[in-house]
This record gives structure tokens, C-alpha cells and sequence, in this order.
């Protein structure tokens, strides 16, 4: 199990075959629980985990290995954290009769770093959400810009572009700070 | 985006980020090492991204509690029986047959259930007789009979369509599969390459998202390549022409111009293809669409057409309209649902038969047994609005705001397709 390719465990899915599923889950959640800590979640990390391989077995007839089954289960994982996003700003208009706002980024999004002279966690959670998805994407998930394109639907080029307006927003305020 | 407009003090640093994560491509890396044995502002930087790179790398794991498999493999256990019919292709292909001994039986006792067919299906089959009879030697149905196709020609062709398909049982809708194959042909004949339906003007987004659904129901269950394809093709030309801010408009109009009349119907369409084709990479574009669609929801929950109270043509048809594809994502807000209601219960005889449609259609997916009520009176008003006699029996007139432009199939099919809502089921 442990050495066989995604592609080779999504075929295995779609005939059913859970242990290869049990497989998918276990080579994944880790990495899908650190996406979603990254990006902004906070109490409800495992029921997004949840919901994206629940997504991955509803899709699994759907699925076509052409592209990398990353670029599948990140945007899956994106779809369920946007969906989330929106059922809580419901929530949130109804509890406090304020129309239109979006909720603000969390404090901290990435939990505590030692990393000597930079607060990582801090830097990263003030960035802008669109800057932020492209270093959790490329940097902590390990995606290529090209995947990232694929999963975002937007050219190679923005990856590039909004990777370095995000890097030069860090180092910004990591001067700012020191 | 303040953030994207960072200067950098020297051109080659935009480079940087990219050459420290191995993106670049050994022109660029070969041309960006030189330039840094020459500039140290640059050097500088680089070691600084790396630094920020190893930083961001090195936060620790999330934790997860270690049943996370089981509870997810349980979840999906349960999923499966309780959607074992789709995951089964031998059940699935005993439940056709099922089917088709059932049509059959149903067949044999068609003489004895005409006499208690209900008013609806009565309405419903002259409405359907009338449209097959209307249907143009080219396979077109327009807003009147003539050689040369009107603009709204390809739309009315396909609302057509949506209101033949949505006959059942399947014994009424084979009856009319010579007409839908015709009109499918004909709707695949104006695709243009860049998989829009019929000419660009200001009808073609509606054209375009009504031909998607329209040859998505009527290839349902068939396996036309041609008809697929060109369906696949208006979905990626809808995606396309998706505006940054996630509505869609008029071609050709500036990027910021988005309207919520339009943006339903591409809405409905992209969710028909994610529906019926199993397209989970519309999704986004879905989203996207919502997340426009409730920034012109006003305080009191009624949808405007370019943004918050802008009513050039009032707001009920826009509410019901905005309700609808909301509801079928699970994502109408309280408010806007309040003001779907109220739409509903104002709804009138005198209503366009436009925005009959929509509100009966939206008070389907609510499913509420308040609804349900509602929906029985709009269907019965509309009932009384059919042609009793001559030789458009059967057919609605034409007469409101916007069927005196589309004629009498537009009325009829949209008068068809508000008859086919059942409470707390689809269109």
C-alpha cells in the first residue's frame, strides 16, 4: 500500500477498495490538515479534513489521472474551505445583523514557530488571503507553481507574481519589525 | 491588491522568490545568477527570501487527533448504503430494468390513467402538443414562424427544449425526441468556435447558458458525442467569460460590468453541468458567482441587478431568481429566503410569466409545506392563463413585458417549465 501511486489507489477506489482509500487518507491528512491550518482554520482542521476525502470518494468515478491527484484533492480541499468560509459569514450575519462584512483573519493561523528572529506565524496571518494561499500552496504543501495555477485556475505568471509581492510583503515587515 | 504593486529596487529581484524555489528555467536561472555575482542588493535579498522560505517550512504540523480515518471511513460507510444505488452498476442496471417492466406496465395502463390525469398533465400535454406543432423545418423554434432566425432565436429554441424535457414520465418524453433531436442539431449548428451559442449580441449569454442546460437535459442518459461536446464547450465558454468579480455580463461590456440577470442563468448552467456531468472543477466558478450575487443583496434581502438597490426592472424576479441558486447550493442567507417569501406571497396573476417561473421554481427547492401551498395557487393562475381554444390552444399568450419580445414559445415553455415544479423537488 505504502509504495503504491495515488493514481494506482484512486483505481483501486473506484472498484471499491477501501483499504486503498484507508491508504489515500493516511498518506494525506497530515498534509491537508496543514493546509487548512494555514490558510485560516482553527477549531474545525479535522472536519475539513473529513469533508475533502468525503469529496475525494464522491468524485472518485469522476476522477481522471491525466492531471496529478494533488491538484485533484488541493482543490477539493479548497472548494470545502471556501464553502465553509461562506457557511460561517451566514452565521455570522445572522448572529450579528451586519450585512456584507467579511470576517476578519484570524490572529494566528499557522500555530508557533522558534524560528530565531522571525514570527512567522504572525507575518504570514496579516498577509492578504490571495498572497497567503500562494505560500501555503508553494512553500508549506511543496506544490509547483504550475500545480498551484491549475488548483487556483489562474495563469503560472499571477503565481509568480503574487508569490513575490508575498515574499516582499514578509521581509517588509520582518525589517519593519526588527 | 496594495501588496502586488511592491517595487522592487532592482528589476531582477521579482526573479528571486522563484529562483530560491527552483521555478525558473535554466535560461532565466543562467541570465539571474549572473546579474547576482554583480549586484549585492540582490545577493541580500536572496539570502533573505531563504531564510523567510526556511522559516514558513519549518512551522510545525497541525495536530490531528488519530481517528480522523476511522470517523471518515465510517461516514462513507454510511454514505454508501445510503447511495448504494450509484455505486452499484449491477443494482443499477437491475433498477433500469426495473424501469423499463415499469414503463411497460405503465404503457399497458395509459388508457385507464388518462381519465384521472390531473389538470397539471392535461395543461401540460396540450402545452407540449402546441409546442411540437410550432417547431420551425430547421429544427428552430422562434418568436414567430419566417426563413430568417430572430436573435433570441437560439434562447427560445433551447427554453423550448428545457420545457420538452421536463416531460414525464418517460413515455411523454419519447414522444418528443424527434423534436428535441432536431432542436439539439440546430443548437449545435450555431456554436460558434469559441463554444458560445448563436451571434454575439446582447442576448448571446442567455443563449449560451440556455443551450448548455438545454442540451444537458435532453442528452441526459443519451450518448451523443457531438451534443456533449458542444455542451462542454458552453460551459468553458461561460468559465471564460467569468468577470474578476466573479458575475457575469453583457459581452463586450467593461470587466466591472456584472448584472445578476445574467449571472443566474450562467449559474444555473455551470450548476447543471456539475449536476449532470459530474464537473467538480465549476465549482469555483460557482462560488464565485454566489459570493458576487450576495454583494447585491440589500439589507432587506432583495437582489439588485448591478449592486445593492439598483431595481431598474423591480427586484421580485431577481429575488426569486438569486433564491433559487442559492438554495440549490445550500447558500442563501436568512434574509435573502425572507424576502424570497415575500416575493412569493406577492406574486400575482398579473405577474410576467418570467417571474412566475422563477418563483415557482425556487419555491420547488424551498420544499417547505407553506410552499408547497403557494406553488399549487401560481400553478393554478397560471393554468387559467392558457389558450382554451383555436389555434394556439394549449400555447399562453404573449402579451406581458418581456414575452411580447419572445412571442408565444418563450411564454409557453417558461408556463411549462413552472408547471413541471413539484414541492421540494426539481424542475
Amino acid at each position: 500500500m505504502l509504495d503504491a501511486s495515488d493514481h494506482e489507489l484512486m483505481a483501486r477506489l473506484r472498484n471499491e477498495d477501501h483499504a486503498a482509500f484507508t491508504g489515500l487518507m493516511q498518506r494525506y491528512q497530515r498534509p491537508l490538515a496543514n493546509y487548512f491550518r494555514r490558510v485560516g482554520a482553527s477549531t474545525d482542521v479535522e472536519d475539513l479534513v473529513q469533508e475533502t476525502f468525503l469529496r475525494v470518494y464522491r468524485y472518485r468515478l469522476k476522477y481522471r489521472p491525466q492531471a496529478r491527484f494533488t491538484t485533484f484533492l488541493y482543490t477539493l480541499a479548497r472548494n470545502a474551505w471556501f464553502d465553509s468560509l461562506r457557511r460561517k459569514r451566514t452565521q455570522d450575519r445572522v448572529a450579528e445583523r451586519v450585512r456584507g462584512e467579511h470576517p476578519p483573519p484570524p490572529r494566528s493561523v499557522v500555530g508557533p514557530t522558534d524560528a530565531p528572529g522571525l514570527d512567522a506565524t504572525q507575518a504570514l496571518s496579516g498577509l492578504d488571503e490571495r498572497l497567503r494561499e500562494i505560500v501555503v500552496l508553494t512553500v508549506m504543501q511543496g506544490l509547483s507553481y504550475s500545480e498551484a495555477a491549475d488548483i487556483l485556475r489562474i495563469p503560472v505568471g499571477t503565481v509568480k507574481s503574487r508569490m513575490f509581492a508575498a515574499l516582499h510583503e514578509l521581509r517588509r515587515r520582518f525589517h519593519e519589525d526588527k | 491588491m496594495k501588496t502586488n504593486n511592491a517595487s522592487p529596487a532592482c528589476k531582477l529581484e521579482r526573479e528571486l522568490p522563484a529562483y530560491a524555489q527552483g521555478e525558473l528555467s535554466a535560461a532565466a536561472q543562467a541570465t539571474l545568477e549572473q546579474h547576482l555575482a554583480s549586484c549585492p542588493g540582490c545577493r541580500k535579498a536572496l539570502q533573505e527570501y531563504r531564510e523567510l522560505l526556511g522559516a514558513l517550512r519549518e512551522l510545525p504540523d497541525a495536530e490531528l487527533s488519530p481517528d480522523v480515518t476511522a470517523r471518515t471511513l465510517n461516514e462513507i460507510h454510511r454514505e454508501a448504503a445510503r447511495r448504494r444505488f450509484e455505486w452499484r452498476p449491477f443494482l443499477r442496471a437491475a433498477a433500469l430494468w426495473i424501469l423499463v417492466f415499469s414503463v411497460a406496465a405503465i404503457a399497458a395502463g395509459v388508457a385507464w390513467t388518462r381519465s384521472r390525469r390531473s389538470r397539471s398533465d392535461t395543461a401540460r400535454e396540450r402545452a407540449a402538443q402546441w409546442l411540437v406543432s410550432a417547431q420551425l423545418p430547421d429544427g428552430r423554434w422562434d418568436v414567430r414562424p419566417g426563413p430568417a432566425p430572430s436573435r433570441h432565436a437560439v434562447g427560445i429554441t433551447a427554453l423550448a427544449m428545457m420545457a420538452l424535457s421536463g416531460e414525464r414520465p418517460a413515455l411523454d418524453k419519447a414522444a418528443y425526441s424527434p423534436a428535441l433531436a432536431r432542436a439539439a442539431d440546430y443548437l449545435v449548428a450555431q456554436q460558434a468556435p469559441d463554444g458560445r451559442f448563436g451571434a454575439v449580441h446582447s442576448a448571446a449569454m442567455y443563449n449560451t447558458a440556455m443551450s448548455v442546460i438545454a442540451l444537458m437535459r435532453a442528452g441526459a442518459g443519451e450518448t451523443d458525442a457531438a451534443r456533449n461536446s458542444a455542451a462542454e464547450r458552453g460551459v468553458a465558454f461561460i468559465l471564460a467569460t467569468q468577470r474578476p468579480g466573479g458575475g457575469w455580463g453583457y459581452l463586450r461590456q467593461p470587466e466591472g460590468s456584472m448584472n445578476t440577470s445574467i449571472t443566474a442563468w450562467q449559474l444555473l448552467a455551470l450548476m447543471e453541468a456539475e449536476e449532470a456531468a459530474g464537473r467538480p472543477d465549476v465549482h469555483d466558478a460557482i462560488r464565485r458567482g454566489l459570493d458576487w450575487m450576495a454583494t447585491t443583496v440589500d439589507p432587506k434581502g432583495r437582489v439588485g441587478y448591478s449592486a445593492a438597490r439598483d431595481f431598474p426592472f423591480g427586484y421580485a424576479t431577481l429575488t426569486a431568481a438569486g433564491a433559487l441558486c442559492a438554495m440549490k447550493q445550500s447558500a442563501a442567507a436568512p434574509q435573502l429566503l425572507d424576502a424570497f417569501l415575500q416575493v412569493a406571497r406577492e406574486t400575482g396573476t398579473r405577474a410576467d410569466i418570467y417571474q412566475h417561473y422563477f418563483v415557482a421554481a425556487a419555491l420547488g427547492e424551498y420544499g417547505k409545506p407553506d410552499a408547497r401551498e403557494r406553488l399549487l395557487e401560481l400553478q393554478c393562475a397560471l393554468r387559467a392563463r392558457q389558450i382554451a381554444a383555436g389555434p394556439d390552444a394549449g400555447a399562453w399568450d404573449s402579451s406581458d413585458r418581456w414575452s411580447s419580445a419572445g412571442g408565444p414559445v418563450y411564454t409557453t415553455s417558461m408556463a411549462m417549465m413552472a408547471l413541471q415544479v413539484s414541492a421540494g423537488g426539481k424542475s
